[in-house]
C-alpha cells in the first residue's frame, strides 16, 4: 500500500499544471482566427505595387497656407510702415 | 543749403526733394521711396523695364512692371496685387482670376517682404524694425 507521499509523487506529471508555465495547445486555440472570420481587406493598388515592386512616388506637398508666424510679421510690418507714413504726413 | 534729408530723397527717388521739408511730403512720396528699395529686392532691374514693389496697407502689397516691347514698340506693364490673409496670400493680375500664392513663390514674397521691411525701417524712417527705437536720437532729445 503506497504512503500518501507516494499517491503524490505517483501523480503523472502531464496532469499537473505548473505555475508559470506556457499552455502551447491552449494558446494555439485562443489565437486561432475562426472559420468564419473574414479575410483581412486589402488594398489592391498597395498590394499590386508591392507583389511587382513598384516605388511608389511620394505625394509632393506645395505650402500654400502662410505660416501664423509669417501672417502675423507681414501684418505687424504693414501697421509699422504706415504708422511710419503717417507720423511724417501728418496724418 | 540742402538738408540731409534732401539730399537722401534726392539721391533716392532721383528726383529734388520737397524744400518743405521732411513734414511735406506726401503718402505717395513715401511710397515711391520704399518702392525704389523694394524694387532692389529680386535683383538687378532688366534694361529698359521699370519695377515697383511695395506695401499699400497690412493686407495689400503690389509689383508693379513696366518694359517696352521690342516687337510693338510699344509700353507694357503688369500690376500684380498681392492679398494677405490669415490662411495664404492671394494674387491678383489684370484680366485674372484670383490665384493663391503656393511653393517657392510664397517663400519668395515672405522673404521679399520681411527685407523690404527691414530695409525700409532702417533707411527711410531710420528706425530699428527689431525694437521700434529710433537709430538715432532725434534733434532736441536728451540723452539719459
Amino acid at each position: 500500500m503506497l504512503t500518501d507521499a507516494e499517491t503524490l509523487q505517483s501523480t503523472p506529471t502531464s496532469e499537473a499544471p505548473k505555475f508559470g508555465e506556457f499552455d502551447v495547445t491552449r494558446a494555439a486555440q485562443e489565437t486561432a482566427t475562426p472559420a468564419n472570420t473574414p479575410a483581412i481587406a486589402l488594398d489592391p493598388q498597395a498590394e499590386l505595387a508591392r507583389t511587382m515592386n513598384v516605388y511608389q512616388e511620394p505625394e509632393v506637398r506645395v505650402e500654400t497656407k502662410i505660416s501664423q508666424e509669417h501672417f502675423q510679421f507681414v501684418i505687424h510690418a504693414g501697421r509699422n510702415l504706415r504708422a511710419a507714413r503717417n507720423h511724417i504726413t501728418g496724418v | 543749403m540742402k538738408s540731409f534729408f534732401q539730399q537722401i530723397v534726392a539721391l533716392i527717388t532721383g528726383e529734388p526733394a520737397p524744400t518743405a521739408g521732411f513734414k511735406s511730403l506726401t503718402e505717395r512720396d513715401l511710397i515711391r521711396m520704399e518702392s525704389q528699395i523694394g524694387a532692389k529686392l529680386f535683383g538687378p532691374v532688366p534694361q529698359g523695364h521699370r519695377r515697383e514693389f511695395f506695401c499699400l496697407d497690412e493686407h495689400t502689397w503690389v509689383w508693379y512692371e513696366e518694359w517696352l516691347d521690342p516687337a510693338t514698340k510699344k509700353k507694357q506693364n503688369v500690376t500684380t496685387r498681392y492679398e494677405v490673409h490669415e490662411n495664404g496670400i492671394l494674387k491678383v493680375q489684370d484680366g485674372q482670376p484670383y490665384q493663391v500664392v503656393e511653393g517657392d513663390e510664397l517663400r519668395n514674397l515672405v522673404t521679399a517682404i520681411q527685407l523690404y521691411y527691414e530695409q525700409v525701417a532702417r533707411h527711410i524712417y531710420h528706425y530699428d524694425p527689431a525694437t521700434g527705437k529710433p537709430l538715432h536720437p532725434q534733434p532736441g532729445t536728451i540723452k539719459k
